[in-house]
This record gives structure tokens, C-alpha cells and sequence, in this order.
């Protein structure tokens, strides 16, 4: 039986593995294949007001054309430049994204309907692009469809964004505008940090930096004739000219290199197929107590969390900061305090009937957290910038670390909540509950601490129900979400008060993080006055919860505010 | 934790504690402030898609709440609230937890939140917040005569004083000084073209060194037209007695969120037909107006978006004088009208008498549209270039082919000449074209080129160049269709009498344009009443009239088509305010675009639409660029003069405080213009006391500076504008700041109990545990010691 499962639960994380990466790929041309632009890796573009590498360039640039697919399956760079270099290949590919699948649809029926209906625009390419998102020029320069979103960026609500979105992508995909950010000439002389970079088409370019000119021409060049060997030289020489011009205030070659490699090798991406392998196993352990799952599902979860560790410190290196100033870095940082508390957890609680339990909400966390990030670039970015201005402050890390923190144990004590709850379906359906029994007597830390006579805790008797051993674990992470929430909004209102000279704006975020924290009393004080406890508690945990991710996903990107940047 | 009551309750006061010395009170008090809590900040939502904006509706701007957020969390139902709370928490912690060693976590959680509750009420019950815009300067100018006039450095400002008119060129924020010992140095330049009389040149002024104000001069050098005057003159300043100064823009005042005021003014007709304020802006504060919901006393006074059932529900507001200084101290201003979201639109009306209007839609094969609204004889009204598209109308003494040609009437006095001619060539495009002569006369003349409705000076107007010759001499007349505007030139153009109007009156002349036939594509209406035709004179086509009806596409050429959506033969353009559909409005303009009708009583009522300004600015020249200055000037039947403005309530600030430097600190690669470059902004601010005592501070982002109970921080800066797209003229910004200004009574009080809750909490989860665990171990130790004894 247990092996039956095992495998059943191996096939269906399998298959999501694999259906996972939403990427669309076409077979890819030779030049494209033999073309080594590696030497790339260690070229920085100013951008923003930071020093990016060349690939986080071409990412962020093909990010704007393309959104998250890839079109004729090459990697951004190769796109990026081959659509800069010979953008006549270009004009009949699917290229540009479109988001909002209303809009596809709307842009479709109106493509139908054109008198001047596009040659290419046969049912079946409309309704790829229906499913992909992805359209040719011609598709959104017909006059119908161009008449279409003048007509629904109006609805200024609905679709001023995804209109603009658009815009922006037919813009961003020109060749002139391509080699307009290319600002990788870097200043010279004195104060040169704070003198701009210059565009390497720049016509100055030829006369005081003549190597890094004529390596960019035989890049052209050879990139336009096709020749492999040329455009790997070329390249080489291009990035060895520019890091020449000014190594002073040019990035390392490691932290270039670094940030490259951290948006080609995807660790977040491998982590959560990891994390989902690691979460069959240990709830097999959990259910049955099967020990050879615990030990499987303990080494997948430590695999998972060092890759997500590990890009968490390769961002942190990158961006010469704490990885916690977007919605992305938000995300993926607080689903590894999730696994980092885990881990601390299960040392505390290893000989014990808790132990897997963190583990496996942390693993859970870290999936959905990871999967999303990998799936929804769109909302949650990769892209690394430079934070506001307003986030430049100490309170920064403390208060927002505190409060993500807070937040990934309201997700933890959920889901231990969600398994007290299936437990107790099950139970009602296919056996007996004794409500008056089905909790943890001394609530979090202490259920944790309580002693028996027998010297025993309570984790450790035998007569301890699994339901008393889920609650005590959502009672522990309640407990410490609880104060963490609340220091966190004290230090929220601390820095608001010394950053936007109020301390408290009743601002949707902060309403809703005070509302989380109201759930959270009304747990507390639930729990001492109803018989069920273990019920209730399991039920407002969820609750709470579901406040938190409301206010993390709503609230963000719904219902605007101060905190719209986090 | 909870033990029975040892204390006997008795009475009126046990009637009054029972129901608080439940702790189910508490949860249910808790679950309303959860729901109080959502549906003030999220709203409620609508449908089931709740990730859609729309889907969201913010309940408490119903119509019958009308409350920003800050209102609603200071309404008596949220103070009650949380009133409740804190006294249902006191009973049930008084009553039933007695203060020990394991329940000293709880109490101090509880007291806790009491604290920080009674902190919050002080908060918020005193709180003040709004804000102020400083300009880096204050342009100080002084006439030879005496008299002076200001204007803050703002790009494209301008402003006169006696026969001298100033206007602001450029401002560089970042100007490198070119000599003395500050070479080098950056500083905030302003460059000011000077129009005096017989002299006109550019003078610069520069932030903390007047010593380096020195003018720039034309040079007659077409190399170098401009250069400084110590250069020609060897004096930095071509005249002396004319000063300008760059003075600090003191402010002594800011202006309150969310507290709407109307400001009046008593203005005069000036020598230059410009209104000059005899008072300053007194103000009126304006309570009960709504914010959120449009209140209409008579649909047809405004443009309704469509969908909109056009239902009156006027308000009526009344906003009493409270200065006696107020100009019409004693008389109430009635507020009929709200408008959430509105600009002021300008659209035909049918009328029994006017010109006549169409609404078309031209398209082409592949989709695209233009439409365009024409009105016969008015292009400010008209959305097309009026020699593309245009309307006319005719009566039945018309001839189409003749009216498709225009005349030049020609009368020469002495010799009783009086003739009508068609004009068929130019020679602006037939070259050789021959003078013709005036029988009997010896005049002789030629049409250069003619021009149909151009807008000039707000007029529309058309015109003929005409060359005459009086047999000796050959001149150009400009022939106006209105004759008082007609003008003689040199032939080679040159005004005559040194740019002055002069005519010889030997020969009158006035041009007629084309009845029809000035655009491309002309709408016909007539004779009939509701006959509509349409004539084609598109280039390389012979011209052609075509009937045309509504709704009816009809073939210009090569697939382009003209729909007449609407038309009407007679029409008046009526400007109302038109309401912006609700999916049209950005919400980040709160209420910028709102509009206020004010009613003013009095024998003969007068009206007037108010927009809201953030700030009252005194004049244009005191505006900040980007900001509205846009005062309503009504005539009282006494036939005095009043402005009115609609803005924000203003508050005393402790000190004036002016701008003495705005400093961006930028990342790599430097201050770009775009927000991304951006560090931090560090605003230099000087306070000014009453008694001359100054004090300098730096607010920058999570840094404000306090000042006598207030606290000023950085809140809006100006961002470089290349293309003027805020004022007009470019910029390169950083000519204010915004100083948000607010003040923070009870927050010790709000941090003390805070921090005595989180220490509460862990005491209550941790250290409670701990301590009972202990004592536990301790009886298990002694009962485990008896029970050994008994063996």
C-alpha cells in the first residue's frame, strides 16, 4: 500500500514537473546553438541607476516584449540582439506578449471581424495566441485591433494597464530602442561614479575607446553574416574592451558573472519541483509514520532548502542587499525563514511526535512561494533594481523582516490547522471525536514544556492524539506569529512615524496586517471560552491566514496604497 | 486562567458589569472591529471576481458617509468600539485575573493595549497633517521708478511692473559658477528676459551670490548673438538701477488634507485689462461638503456620462463669511454642486438660431477612426484642421459653383470704381500672372496667394495677400475679410511706418472667402432644412457634391469613408462640466478633478463652477509650476469684481520656512531625471522666527526635522520636465519642494503601550510556561520524595 502511493504520488508530482515551465520553444536555429556569448556573462549595462549584468539586461528587456514566454526558444541575450540586429527575422514571429486574456480574446474577435485581416491571422494562429499570448507585429498594429485598444484604454480600471503594456512592448522590441539602453561605456576621470554611462553607439565611442568600437562593429558584423566563430571572438573582445575602459567603477567580474548565472541556472525553479517531491514524502510520514519517508523527505527538504538558500545568498551578493524590497524578494525570503525556522523546530522537537511536521509546512510554504514566483513573473519580478528611496532605512530590516517572517508562520500554523482539519473530517466521517480531548492542554510552548509525573512531556506519551500533537504545533506557531505580527507592526509605525510623519494611516496594508492580528486575538481568546478548542483554533488559523494572503496579494495589487511597493 | 469572582457585585453596578464581564462580549466586540476594520479599508466587494479593482466597492463613500479613511477610523461607532474593548478587557481582567507570577503576562498585554488606545485617541484626536510647496526662490524686481513686483522662479513665469515685463528664460538648478573664487562651485541660476523701455536683454541671477548677477546682451556677432555685458560693456550690468534679486519664498502658512475652503478676493480691472486683487484670499472653510459622490442640482447644467440617469440630488451647503474682511462679509455661499470627476467641455447644443454642427467619423480600410466634431465658422470648437474637414451652411440665393470661389471687392473712390472680382490664380503658384488693371484707373493688381479660416488671436479669420501698383509705385496689402484689419507693406513684406498700420486710401478693398469650398472634404447644410450634402475636393480628384445622410458610410476615395454620426443645422456651444465615467477616472488624482458649483445670493444671483486647487496661490506669478491656478471671477449686480477659489483649509505654521537648497543624492552613473536615479532628496530648510532668529535644517526621506510640535518631512519634490508637460515650458525641475507637515501628540504614550503589550506576550507564551513548568517539576520532585518515604 504505502509503496502504491508513493508511486502514485511520484507520477502526479512527476507530471507537474514537468507541465511546470511555462516556456514556449521552437527548434532552434544552428548559428543560434553554436554561438557562445558566455564572455557576456562578465559585461555590465547601466540601467536604472544600477550596474546590471548583460543577461539581467536582456531579461528585464525581453521581459517587456516577450513576458515570461521565449520566443523561438532562445535564451534572452540571443533574442535580445538578434532582434536588435536583424529585426526583419522578427516582424511574422510571435513576439509579444499580451497578459490579459480578455485583451487576447477582444484583440482576436476584433482580427476576425477586420475587413484588413491579417494573412497570418488564420483561426488557428488566433487561437494559439489566445492561448500563449503571443502575437506577431502585424496582429497588434492592425488598424481594427489598434482601434480596439484606443477604445478600451478608457477603462482606465480594467485596461489602461494591460493597453500600456503593449504599447510598451511594440516599443521596447524596436532596434532603436534596444540600442539605446545599451549604456556600456563606462565614465571616466574624475568623480566617474557619479557621471552617467555612455551608449555604445555612441558616435564619441569610436574616437577615445577605438578597441571596445570595432569589437562591437565585428560583433555586428559577424552576428549578421552568420558567422559563429566571429560572433564568439567578437564577444569576447567586446567584453574585455569594455571592462578595460574603467575598472575602477566597473562591477567585479564575479558579481557579474554571479548575477548571470543566477538568472540562467533558476534555482528557485529547481527548488520547488524539489520542495514538491520532499512534500509527497513527508506527508507519508506524517499519515502513516513510515520512517523511510521521513528520511527521504528530510534530505529532498534540506536539498530544496540549500537551493533556495543558496539563491537567496547569490541575490544578496548580487544586489549588495538583503533580498526583502519587492513583492518577489518578499516572497521568495519569507518562505525561507519559513525553512530556516523549520529546521530549528525539528532539532527542538526531533524526539518527539511533532517531528516532520515543520518540515513539511515549510516545505509546502516554500513550493507554493517558489512555484509562484517561477509562474507569475509578471506580479512577482525577478528583476533586481534599486530600492525607493523611502526604503533606505534601518527599519527596513527590521520592520519587514519581522513582519514576513510573522506572515510565513501564519502560513505554517495554517497548514498544520488545514491537517487538524482533514484529521477531524475523516474522523467524524469514518470514526468518533472526543472534542473534549482533541487539543493541546498547555497551548503552544507550553504543550512543549508541560512535564508529566512519568517524566514524560506531552509531545512524548503514548496517549498524546495526533490531534493534540496538531494542535500544539499550530498553538506553537501561533503563538510566536502573534507576537512577531504585532512587534512588527509596532515597528511598521515606527519607522511610518519618523518616514511619512505619522505613525499609523490606517493605510489598506496596515489595516489588514492590524486585522490579521485581530484574527489572531479573537484565536486566543476563542480558544479559552469554547469546548472544541482544537476545532476553532484549526479554523481561525486558516482564517487568519487567509487574511494575510489577502492582504499580501489583494491589497498589493487590488486596492492601491502606501505600502503598493511591497 | 479564568477563576470565579471573589468580589461580591452589587446593585446598579453589577447590573452595569455583568454583560462587560464577559469575555464572549470581548470576541463579539473584536469580530465587528475586524469587519468594521475591513469594509472602511478594503470596502466591500461586489462580485465574485475580487481580484479586479472594480470589484471592490469602498462603503465608506457611500453617499450617505462621505469619509475618507482617517474619518472613518475616527468616527464615534469606531471610538465606541474600541471604548468597549477596553473596558470589557478592564472588568474581565479586574474581575477574574487576579495579578500573580503567572498572570502577570496578561495584564500587561492588557494594559498594554489600554495605553496604546488612550495614546491613539489623543493621536488622532489632535492630529494635524497637511502640507506646503517652498520654491528654491522668489524673484524681487525693482524698477528704475521704485515700484517692484515678485514672482517665484518658476520655468516660463512672467510678470510686469510699469513699462517693464519680465519673464523667466531658463533655470538651471545645477549652474557651475564660470570665475570668482567659487568657480566651479553649483549653484541655482535663473536667467530673466528683461523688456524695457528702449533696452531689452537677459539678466542671471544666482542662489547666495548676488555678487555674480551680471546681464547677457545682444552682441550684433551672428557668431555669438548673445554675450555678457562685462564682456562688451566691462560692467557686469548694463543697468544699474534695475534690480533683481533671488529672495527666499517664505512660507508662513500650510494647508490641511481634507479640509476644503473657499477663498475670496476682491479683484479690478487694471490698465492692461488684467485683474488686480485689492485684498488678499480671505478665507471661508467649508464643512459638510461631499467627496466621493456627485450631487447635481440640475442634470442639464452638466455634460452626463453615459449611463448616468441624470436624477437631481443637489446639496445645498452653505459656507458663511468668518473674516471681516471678507468681501461679502454677512452673505452665505451656497454649495449646489459636487462633481466627483469633471472637466469643463465645450459641446453643441441644438438651437433655433446658430451655425450648423456635425459630429463625423472618418475611417480607413484597415480599421482606424478619427472622429471629429466641425462647427461652421468656429475652429476653436471644431476638432479638424479646418482646410481638411469643415461645415457650411447655404440658402437658396446660393449658387454652389460660384460659391465655391472667392471675391475680392475693389473700390477706388476718385474714380467712382466699385467692383466684385473672382479670385481664380495666385501667383504664389502661377508666377507669371499678369497685374490687372482697374479700367479708368491707374491701379493695377495681382493676388499673391489667399488663406481661409485662420485662427489668429483667438479670431478666425481669412485674407488675401494683394499686390497693388498705382502706375508708379507697387505695394502688398494684406485684405482681410474684416476691412479695419487690413494692413499696407513694403512689396518685399516690410511693414511700413515702422510696423504700424497704415493704408492708402486710394483703393479699398475687401476680401470674401469662399462661401464653400475652403476644405478638402465640406459638409452643405441647406437649403432645406434637413439636407445634408457633402463636397469632395480631395487633391488630384475633381471637386464633386455628394448627398450624405446619418449612419450612412459614403466612399471618399481608395476605401476611406466619412459617416455623419450626427448633425445638426443650428446649434449653440454650451460649456458645462461633463462627468467622467467612473472606469475612466484615475484614481491617484483623488479629488484634483472634482468641481464645486457655488451659488452666490444677492439681488441678481450669480454662479460659477469652482475646480479645486491644492494650493491658493496669491497670483499666477505666486503659482508653483504643475499646480492649478485657475481663480472664478464673478460680477456682483453692484458691479464689483470677485474671485473665488476653491482649495485647502490653511494653518499657521511656528516659523516661516523658506528653501535654501534641494540637494538630490543620486546611485551610480548620477541623477538621470527619472525617480529610478534617485537616492534620497535632501530639502536645506530655514525657519525663520518672528524676531529674525534662523535655524537651518535638512529633511530628507525617513528624516523630518521638528519644529514647536510639528514634524517636516520630504513629500513631493519637482522632477525634471524636458518636455513641459506640467507648466508648458520645459524644465529641468527641482525649483520646490513639499514639505509634509504634521504633528504626533500621544505617541510615547502609543509606543509605551506597545512595547509593555509585546512583553506581555512573551511572558504570557514563554516565560509563564516556564515558570509553571518549574513548579510542576518542583511538586512532581516532593510527591515523588513522599512517595519514596511511604515505601
Amino acid at each position: 500500500m504505502r509503496w502504491l502511493i508513493a508511486l502514485l504520488l511520484f507520477t502526479m508530482v512527476t507530471a507537474i514537473a514537468h507541465a511546470a515551465p511555462a516556456v514556449v520553444t521552437t527548434q532552434a536555429d544552428t548559428f543560434y546553438e553554436a554561438i557562445d556569448l558566455s564572455p557576456l556573462d562578465e559585461v555590465t549595462v547601466w540601467q536604472d541607476g544600477r550596474l546590471k549584468s548583460f543577461e539581467s539586461y536582456a531579461r528585464d528587456t525581453m521581459n517587456w516584449i516577450s513576458g515570461p514566454r521565449r520566443p523561438g526558444g532562445l535564451t534572452p541575450r540571443v533574442a535580445m540582439l538578434d532582434i536588435m540586429l536583424r529585426p526583419q527575422v522578427w516582424v511574422d514571429q510571435d513576439l509579444y506578449f499580451v497578459k490579459n486574456k480578455l485583451v487576447r480574446v477582444e484583440i482576436a474577435r476584433a482580427l476576425r471581424e477586420s475587413v484588413s485581416r491579417p494573412i497570418d491571422a488564420s483561426d488557428e494562429h488566433l487561437d494559439a495566441f489566445i492561448e500563449s499570448g503571443l502575437a506577431p507585429r502585424a496582429f497588434l498594429m492592425d488598424g481594427s485591433v489598434q482601434a480596439l485598444l484606443a477604445r478600451i484604454r478608457t477603462d482606465v480600471m480594467r485596461f489602461a494597464k494591460p493597453v500600456r503594456a503593449i504599447e510598451s512592448a511594440l516599443m521596447v522590441a524596436r532596434p532603436e530602442v534596444i540600442r539605446s539602453g545599451l549604456l556600456l561605456i563606462a565614465p571616466t576621470g574624475e568623480l566617474a561614479e557619479t557621471k552617467p554611462w555612455i551608449q555604445i553607439d555612441d558616435p564619441s565611442v569610436r574616437l577615445t575607446h577605438e578597441d571596445t568600437a570595432t569589437a562591437w562593429s565585428g560583433l555586428q558584423n559577424t552576428w549578421l553574416a552568420g558567422d559563429v566563430a566571429g560572433v564568439n571572438a567578437s564577444a569576447a573582445a567586446l567584453a574585455a574592451a569594455l571592462r578595460g575602459i574603467n575598472p575602477d567603477v566597473y562591477p567585479s567580474a564575479e558579481r557579474l558573472r554571479a548575477e548571470s548565472m543566477y538568472f540562467q541556472w533558476g534555482g528557485f525553479t529547481w527548488g520547488w519541483i524539489i520542495y514538491v517531491f520532499a512534500i509527497a514524502l513527508l506527508l507519508m510520514w506524517v499519515v502513516y509514520r513510515w520512517r523511510g519517508a521521513y528520511w527521504g523527505g528530510l534530505v529532498l527538504f534540506l536539498m530544496a532548502f540549500s537551493l533556495h538558500t543558496s539563491s537567496i545568498v547569490m541575490r544578496t551578493y548580487i544586489s549588495g542587499r538583503w533580498p526583502n524590497t519587492n513583492m518577489f524578494e518578499a516572497v521568495t525570503t519569507s518562505a525561507f525563514y519559513g525553512g530556516f525556522f523549520a529546521i530549528i523546530m525539528e532539532l527542538i522537537v526531533r524526539r518527539t511526535r511533532m517531528r516532520g511536521l515543520f518540515f513539511l509546512g515549510s516545505a509546502i510554504c516554500s513550493m507554493v512561494a517558489l512555484m509562484a514566483a517561477n509562474l507569475d513573473p509578471v506580479h512577482l519580478n525577478p528583476a533586481i533594481g534599486n530600492k525607493m528611496p523611502v526604503l533606505h532605512d534601518i527599519w527596513l530590516h527590521i520592520h519587514t523582516n519581522v513582519i514576513i517572517f510573522s506572515y510565513v508562520l501564519i502560513f505554517l500554523a495554517a497548514i498544520t490547522a488545514l491537517l487538524f482539519l482533514i484529521r477531524r473530517v475523516s474522523q467524524a466521517l469514518f470514526g468518533t471525536v472526543d472534542i473534549g480531548s482533541d487539543f493541546a492542554r498547555a497551548g503552544g510552548a507550553g504543550f512543549l514544556m508541560a512535564p508529566r509525573p512519568d517524566g514524560t512531556t506531552a509531545l512524548t506519551a503514548d496517549r498524546t492524539t495526533f490531534g493534540q500533537v496538531l494542535d500544539g504545533a499550530t498553538m506553537v506557531l501561533v503563538e510566536l506569529s502573534f507576537i512577531l505580527l504585532w512587534a512588527g507592526l509596532v515597528m511598521g509605525a515606527i519607522w511610518a512615524d519618523h518616514s511619512w510623519g505619522r505613525p499609523w494611516g490606517w493605510d489598506p496594508k496596515e489595516t489588514f496586517a492590524l486585522n490579521t492580528f485581530l484574527i489572531f486575538v479573537l484565536l486566543i481568546h476563542t480558544r479559552m471560552k469554547v469546548r472544541d478548542k482544537g476545532l476553532w483554533t484549526a479554523l481561525l488559523a486558516l482564517i487568519g491566514a487567509t487574511v494575510m494572503i489577502f492582504n499580501w496579494i489583494i491589497i498589493n495589487f487590488t486596492i492601491s496604497g502606501l505600502h503598493s511597493y511591497a | 486562567m479564568l477563576q470565579k469572582s471573589t468580589q461580591p457585585i452589587r446593585g446598579l453596578l453589577q447590573v452595569l458589569l455583568a454583560p462587560l464581564s464577559k469575555v464572549w462580549l470581548g470576541i463579539g466586540l473584536l469580530s465587528i472591529l475586524f469587519i468594521y476594520c475591513s469594509i472602511g479599508s478594503a470596502g466591500v466587494p461586489t462580485s465574485f471576481a475580487f481580484w479586479e479593482p472594480a470589484a471592490w466597492y469602498p462603503l465608506r463613500e457611500a453617499p450617505l458617509l462621505e469619509m475618507t479613511e482617517y474619518e472613518w477610523f475616527n468616527w464615534w461607532p469606531f471610538y465606541s468600539l474600541i471604548g468597549l474593548v477596553c473596558l470589557n478587557m478592564s472588568v474581565v481582567t479586574i474581575r477574574f485575573i487576579p495579578l500573580t507570577v503567572l498572570t502577570a503576562g496578561v495584564w500587561m498585554i492588557h494594559t498594554g493595549i489600554i495605553v496604546l488606545s488612550l495614546g491613539c485617541v489623543i493621536y488622532f484626536a489632535t492630529k494635524i497633517e497637511g502640507d506646503v510647496a517652498v520654491a528654491r526662490g522668489r524673484l524681487v524686481m525693482t524698477i528704475p521708478s521704485g515700484e517692484s513686483v515678485e514672482m517665484l522662479a518658476m520655468p516660463g513665469g512672467s510678470t510686469r511692473v510699469g513699462d517693464w515685463s519680465f519673464q523667466i528664460r531658463s533655470i538651471d538648478p545645477e549652474w557651475s559658477l564660470l570665475s570668482g573664487d567659487d568657480v566651479g562651485e553649483q549653484a541655482y541660476a535663473v536667467t530673466i528676459a528683461v523688456e524695457g523701455p528702449g533696452q531689452s536683454f537677459m539678466r542671471q541671477v544666482i542662489a547666495g551670490y548676488p555678487q555674480y548677477t551680471e546681464d547677457i546682451v545682444p552682441s550684433g556677432d551672428p557668431q555669438q548673438p548673445m554675450a555678457r555685458a562685462k564682456k562688451l560693456f566691462g560692467k557686469p550690468l548694463i543697468d544699474d538701477t534695475l534690480s533683481i534679486t533671488l529672495e527666499p519664498d517664505r512660507r508662513r502658512t500650510f494647508y490641511l488634507q481634507a479640509k476644503p475652503s473657499i477663498y475670496l478676493r476682491e479683484v479690478v480691472v487694471g490698465a492692461r485689462g488684467n485683474l488686480i486683487p485689492k485684498t488678499p484670499w480671505i478665507e471661508r472653510p467649508i464643512h459638510g461638503l461631499p467627496r466621493f459622490n456627485d450631487r447635481v442640482s440640475d442634470p442639464t447644467k452638466v455634460w452626463l456620462a453615459a449611463g448616468e440617469d441624470g436624477v437631481a440630488n443637489e446639496i445645498q451647503v452653505a459656507v458663511p463669511s468668518v473674516s471681516p474682511d471678507d468681501p461679502l462679509v454677512g452673505t452665505d455661499i451656497i454649495l449646489s454642486d459636487y462633481l466627483r470627476y469633471a472637466i469643463l467641455k465645450t459641446r453643441a447644443v441644438p438651437s433655433p438660431t446658430g451655425p450648423p454642427w456635425a459630429s463625423v467619423t472618418l475611417s480607413t480600410p484597415d480599421g482606424r477612426a478619427q472622429s471629429h466634431e466641425v462647427v461652421a465658422g468656429d475652429r476653436v470648437n471644431s476638432t479638424a484642421n479646418a482646410d481638411q474637414l469643415a461645415i457650411t451652411m447655404i440658402d437658396e440665393s446660393i449658387d454652389l459653383d460660384s460659391a465655391a470661389v472667392p471675391m475680392l471687392d475693389i473700390l477706388v473712390p476718385e474714380y467712382g470704381i466699385e467692383m466684385s472680382e473672382p479670385l481664380t490664380s495666385m501667383s504664389d503658384f502661377t508666377p507669371d500672372l499678369a497685374m490687372t488693371p482697374i479700367e479708368g484707373t491707374p491701379f493695377s493688381w495681382r493676388v499673391q496667394r489667399f488663406d481661409n479660416n485662420l485662427l489668429i488671436g483667438g479670431h478666425n479669420v481669412s485674407m488675401a495677400r494683394v499686390e497693388i501698383s498705382d502706375g508708379e509705385t507697387t505695394w502688398l496689402r494684406w485684405v482681410f475679410d474684416n476691412p479695419t484689419m487690413n494692413t499696407d507693406m513694403e512689396i518685399d513684406g516690410v511693414p511700413a511706418h515702422n510696423g504700424n498700420p497704415s493704408l492708402d486710401d486710394r483703393i479699398v478693398m475687401q476680401y470674401h472667402p469662399p462661401m464653400i469650398g475652403s476644405a478638402s472634404i465640406e459638409l452643405i447644410a441647406g437649403p432645406a432644412k434637413d439636407q445634408l450634402r457633402v463636397r469632395i475636393a480631395l487633391p488630384g480628384t475633381e471637386a464633386h457634391i455628394e448627398p450624405i445622410t446619418v449612419g450612412t458610410p459614403l466612399e471618399l476615395a481608395r476605401g476611406i469613408t466619412l459617416t455623419i454620426n450626427d448633425w445638426s443645422p443650428s446649434v449653440q456651444m454650451e460649456t458645462r462640466p461633463s462627468i467622467v465615467p467612473w472606469r475612466q477616472r484615475d484614481r491617484a488624482m483623488a479629488n484634483q478633478y472634482s468641481m464645486v458649483r457655488a451659488i452666490v445670493p444677492g439681488p441678481v444671483e450669480q454662479s460659477a463652477w469652482l475646480p479645486m486647487h491644492h494650493y491658493p496661490f496669491a497670483s499666477r506669478s505666486d503659482a508653483v509650476v504643475g499646480f492649478r491656478y485657475q481663480p472664478t471671477t464673478i460680477r456682483l449686480a453692484d458691479g464689483r469684481l470677485i474671485e473665488m477659489m476653491r482649495s485647502r483649509r490653511s494653518e499657521e505654521l511656528p516659523a516661516a520656512v523658506s528653501l535654501d537648497g534641494f540637494r538630490i543624492a543620486s546611485h551610480v552613473g548620477g541623477f538621470t531625471g527619472d525617480i529610478s536615479s534617485v537616492l534620497n532628496w535632501h530639502s536645506l530648510v530655514r525657519f525663520e522666527d518672528e524676531d529674525g532668529e534662523a535655524e537651518l535644517a535638512e529633511v530628507s526621506v525617513n528624516d523630518p526635522k521638528p519644529r514647536e510640535g510639528l514634524w517636516f518631512f520630504q513629500s513631493q519634490w519637482d522632477p525634471p520636465d524636458p518636455n513641459g508637460s506640467r507648466g508648458g515650458v520645459p524644465s529641468a525641475g527641482r525649483n520646490f519642494t513639499v514639505l509634509g507637515i504634521g504633528n504626533r501628540n500621544g505617541v510615547w504614550t502609543m509606543l509605551a503601550g506597545c512595547i509593555l503589550s509585546v512583553i506581555g506576550m512573551i511572558y504570557a507564551f514563554y516565560v509563564k510556561p516556564m515558570i509553571k513548568r518549574r513548579s510542576s517539576l518542583a511538586v512532581y520532585a516532593e510527591q515523588a520524595k513522599l512517595e519514596r518515604s511511604h515505601v
